[in-house]
């Protein structure tokens, strides 16, 4: 039984549209993740489905019952806002408890249910202070806390780590997963920051100009972009992509370019194999790619290490190679991470040739 | 040496809080430095000291070698660049660069050079007739860049300029940042929370913490040889691991045994047996399919996918450590064998947090 | 502290002073006046503190036998119109203000929330409605004089309180409108998406955080309604009497305008107005949604 369902959702505000034409499910218990650029209708499609925003057209079916026409209390969804939105006149404790009074439960029972969420939060020592007393992290905590106080069929999360320090966004995310895993919660996690996306989700959708560029999970979000867009939204740093020409046919068929010529890896799995133009281009994660000091047969192209960016446990590195700046990533020891000539080899993927003129991957 | 802004023993306190404590710096000419910590450690008063938005209760500021703890702001040659843009909206660019240089009564022939030359470096002749209001988050921040640079400061502060944007967006501005800081041979202090922008950004790291300086050393030195246990934490994405071990000294050789691995020689050294924190990178624990001399055991418990990497985290004892590897290498649940490179870990003292000095060969790259 | 910093500190404390004179002598002339006998009220050289201080003036005010036994020691030379106190000018100021105030508060509260949150009307709604006071008052007094009196509403509580309400409105809606706007909807939304109706959302999330918002605008609004002359003067007959009118009532054939009475009456008129600013004080504006929000 799919848990949320979600067909044909448009809206527009004025001129300016937001979400258009949305399809997409949501299994029980699955943990779902929208991800897109600022501006992409990722707070619009939460607030879509809570029922804030009416949509211009498309239908939302929860747990199987339609509820495009319900007002927002009587979905049994929660939703956790990405400004937070704690009331600030209302103390921790009234603000976990919110969902639960507003639900008409009895006191005690309201009591017992804030001290267990707070607890397992660890945000005991702010229930009875205001939200204006709170440190950054402890108003997300109580935030979070208020959005699981009461069970719902679905609970969505916009963008619960941004404006975080740095060190507990990466002590959440797994605090985060492991909170999931403990309610088996159906899940939307909205994101503007792929590595989230990625590491958090069971599948991910991503969201462009109000648009779905592509739904799967992460390895095939990360290994089989659907689009340009995805393969360099997602990863970081982004996917390389490098004009080329298809040289022979068959098993001999080479991928040709400024300083290069490959064979394709697996041209035989790809559907459209016999039909692709001359002209094309690919893509190349910078992790793909081979450096080395030294010519080699698996290094047999030069190029030119322009810059290098390190960060600790590996090394970026640009190099200019086949007319244009590509990346790289390499341990930060390594003889490549300094500016100067090296050499350079890659097997471009039969699923990575991308239709440039559409900006999309052949299948 | 050519030091351009140095601090002497500064102190801050606001009421009761002390923010910050008595703190020593010192930056050169072209050097790009940053103040590295959590909110509220203290970085951000030791930058509004600087500006000389505020007074310091104690301690000297010296610019060029001379005092200016009394110098007004605005005299002190500082550019200022916060995490808000402020980038004026009716404005053309063009107009928005000599805003600072008007102010200053900058004659008009020479200020328009100045902006000219400014527009050059950064790429904005392109976009020098649009309003502050068309630019895009990466113009944005060009365009706010370059209307401090263009004044000249001698010193170019930068206070979480990038903490508002997209992961994406910051992942770009951060090489434009410094290769623009480069070629101009800019001195920066960069105030910052996120690691990744200090270590790919800057030639110093002063990790700050509670209002004192931790650690003040080369980019190289902070992450390969952490003075303090809040360092080694703070720096490196996955964290470091932390584990308890029991040290055993025997002619000289100092050895540790964790949880799971026994005896591991770590190098020379003289201190007393007994308890500490061994901390290990993600990467310096190597995971296998198979067993092996050196490898111990151990269950999955988490998988983290990050696309071109996965982090493990694996049991070890009561704790979980977590392990680099290549997507794809082993799932959740499964056993694996983890061998632990102990020359490049480091330990710490369990109560004071100090790292304990050990000789050691560099390994090998 | 060099030379022209000294001057510029100067120039801007006299600045400060100069306005406070400016507003301050006319409350110092009329509480003065209102102790003046009668020789001195228009005397001059004017008398800035007299000398002989009296109570008269309130006496007159608030007891008629005070005005007629004035009107008797003044021989006849005093043609004194007034007949009856200013208490029931009091009393009905306090019913037509209140009551005017209370209904404009709520009215332009519930208008302006519709138009912050459903835009009711279009982005220039509340502009378009402000425009309404930007006549003058004189300019449709007319007509409404005559709708008032086909109405048979002229010289009512009823018909003076729709007036007053009807043309405060605007500034309502105008005032609470801008408090509403600075709560993020995301606050009501967070209360509906947990359980609430929109209504009740509004009721206990954005309700308590414009409270202070909601006090001024009354505040205003009453000072509005208790100092209005106009539609007091041209919508009554005697029947209700407001404490601008009973002042302008405080007149002798002979003696032209009995200023130390008038000047009583408008000290005493001021109490209710700085009672009530008291009162709110301390739910008038403060930081509204501090520490809700992620900033």
């Amino acid at each position: 039984m799919s848990s949320l369902s979600a067909q044909g959702l448009s809206k527009s505000f004025g001129d300016l549209c937001a979400l258009s034409d949305i399809d997409f499910e949501v299994a029980d218990g699955e943990f779902f993740c929208v991800v897109g650029p600022t501006n992409a209708g990722k707070s619009t499609l939460l607030k879509t489905i809570a029922g804030l925003h009416r949509p211009d057209s498309g239908h939302i079916h929860l747990g199987g019952r339609p509820v495009t026409d319900l007002e927002p209390r009587a979905r049994n969804v929660s939703l956790l806002f990405q400004n937070i939105a704690l009331f600030p006149t209302q103390t921790g404790r009234e603000n976990i408890g919110f969902p639960l009074r507003a639900a008409e439960l009895p006191e005690s029972e309201v009591a017992n249910r804030v001290e267990e969420v707070a607890a397992m939060l660890k945000v005991g020592h702010v229930l009875d202070r205001l939200p204006q007393t709170f440190s950054g992290g402890e108003q997300q905590r109580v935030a979070i806390g208020r959005a699981i106080a009461r069970p719902c069929d679905l609970l969505m999360l916009d963008e619960p780590l941004t404006n975080l320090d740095a060190r507990i966004r990466i002590a959440l995310r797994i605090e985060f997963k492991n909170l999931h895993r403990r309610l088996r919660q159906t899940l939307i996690y909205v994101t503007h920051d792929q590595v989230e996306a990625i590491s958090m989700s069971d599948r991910i959708a991503v969201l462009n100009q109000g648009r779905f560029e592509q739904i799967g999970t992460p390895d095939e979000i990360y290994h089989r972009p659907a689009s340009v867009f995805v393969a360099q939204f997602i990863g970081q740093p982004p996917m390389n992509i490098i004009g080329a020409e298809i040289q022979g046919d068959g098993d001999d068929t080479l991928l040709a370019g400024p300083g290069f010529r490959v064979p394709v890896a697996d041209l035989e799995t790809l559907e459209s194999a016999g039909r692709l133009p001359r002209q094309l281009s690919f893509g190349l994660r910078p992790e793909a790619l081979r450096v080395a000091k030294t010519e080699s047969a698996e290094t047999p192209f030069p190029g030119q290490v322009v810059w290098v960016e390190r960060l600790g446990s590996k090394a970026v590195l640009d190099l200019r190679f086949a007319e244009q700046i590509v990346k790289a990533v390499v341990p930060p020891e390594h003889a490549t991470a300094a500016e100067g000539p090296v050499w350079l080899g890659f097997t471009p993927k039969a699923e990575h040739l991308i239709d440039s003129e559409r900006a999309l991957f052949f299948r | 040496m050519d030091r351009k802004l140095e601090l002497r023993a500064l102190r801050k306190s606001f009421g009761d809080v002390e923010a910050v404590k008595g703190i020593d710096l010192a930056l050169n000419r072209g050097e790009f430095l940053s103040l590295l910590g959590p909110s509220g450690c203290g970085k951000s008063t030791t930058l509004s000291l600087i500006a000389g938005f505020l007074q310091p209760d104690a301690g000297e500021i010296l610019v060029d070698g001379k005092v200016v703890n009394r110098v007004s702001p605005r005299k002190r040659r500082i550019g200022l660049v916060f995490q808000d843009y402020a980038v004026f909206s009716k404005l053309s660019v063009r107009a928005n660069l000599s805003f600072g240089l008007e102010a200053q009564r900058v004659p008009r022939l020479e200020r328009d050079r100045a902006v000219a030359e400014i527009s050059e470096k950064l790429n904005l002749n392109p976009i020098l007739a649009a309003r502050g209001g068309e630019l895009n988050m990466s113009e944005m921040q060009r365009v706010a860049l370059a209307r401090v640079l263009v004044t000249k400061p001698e010193l170019l502060l930068l206070d979480e300029p990038m903490s508002n944007l997209d992961a994406a967006l910051r992942a770009k501005l951060r090489g434009e940042l410094k290769q623009i800081q480069k070629e101009l041979e800019q001195t920066v202090l960069y105030v910052t929370h996120d690691q990744v922008e200090a270590l790919s950004m800057s030639d110093r790291i002063a990790v700050m913490r509670d209002g004192e300086i931790l650690q003040d050393d080369s980019t190289e030195a902070i992450y390969r040889r952490p003075a303090e246990r809040f360092v080694a934490e703070f720096i490196g994405d996955p964290p470091i691991n932390m584990v308890t071990c029991t040290v055993t000294a025997e002619g000289g050789v100092v050895s540790v045994s964790t949880a799971l691995h026994r005896n591991l020689p770590l190098g020379q050294g003289e201190i007393a047996p007994g308890q500490y924190l061994l901390a290990v990178r993600p990467h310096h624990f190597q995971a296998s399919r198979e067993a092996a001399a050196g490898t111990v055991g151990s269950e999955i418990r988490l998988v983290e996918n990050f696309g071109a990497e996965h982090v493990l985290h694996v049991s070890y004892g009561d704790d979980l450590v977590a392990v680099v590897v290549a997507p794809g290498f082993a799932r959740e649940g499964e056993r694996i064998h983890l061998a632990l490179h102990a020359e490049q870990a480091h330990l710490f003292d369990l109560e004071s947090g100090q790292v304990i000095a050990l000789q050691r060969r560099e390994a090998a790259a | 502290m060099n030379d022209s910093q000294i001057w510029v500190t100067l120039l801007k404390r006299s600045a400060v002073v100069i306005s406070m004179f400016i507003a301050f002598f006319p409350i110092y002339w009329l509480i003065a006046t209102s102790f003046k006998p009668f020789d001195e009220w228009a005397s001059w050289p004017p008398i800035w503190l007299t000398d002989n201080p009296t109570l008269q003036n309130y006496r007159i005010v608030f007891f008629p036998e005070a005005a007629r036994e004035f009107a008797a020691a003044q021989q006849g030379s005093l043609d004194y119109k007034v007949s009856g106190s200013a208490w029931k000018a009091f009393q009905d100021s306090a019913i037509i203000s209140t009551l005017a105030t209370f209904f404009s508060v709520v009215f332009g509260t519930l208008a302006a929330y519709s138009m912050v949150r459903f835009r009711t009307g279009g982005d220039n709604y509340p502009f378009q409605f402000l425009t309404v006071r930007m006549m003058p008052p004189i300019a449709v007094v007319v007509p409404i004089v005559a709708l008032f009196s086909v109405l048979r509403l002229s010289d009512t509580y009823f018909g003076l309180t729709l007036a007053y309400t009807a043309f405060t409105l605007p500034f309502s809606i105008w005032m609470i409108r801008s408090f509403i706007e600075e709560i993020p909807s995301e606050l009501e939304g967070a209360a509906m998406v947990h359980g609430m109706g929109q209504f009740r959302a509004f009721l206990t999330v954005t309700l308590p955080l414009i409270k202070g918002g909601v006090l001024s605008t009354a505040l205003f609004i009453f000072i509005l309604n208790w100092s209005e002359f106009l539609f007091a003067l041209v919508l009554t007959a005697g029947n209700v009497i407001t404490v601008t009118l009973q002042v302008a009532n405080y007149v002798s054939a002979s003696s032209g305008k009995l200023y130390g009475v008038q000047a009583a009456m408008g000290t005493v008129s001021t109490l209710p107005v700085i009672l009530f600013g008291y009162i709110i004080q301390r739910h008038l504006v403060r930081g509204l949604t501090f520490g809700a929000i992620k900033r």
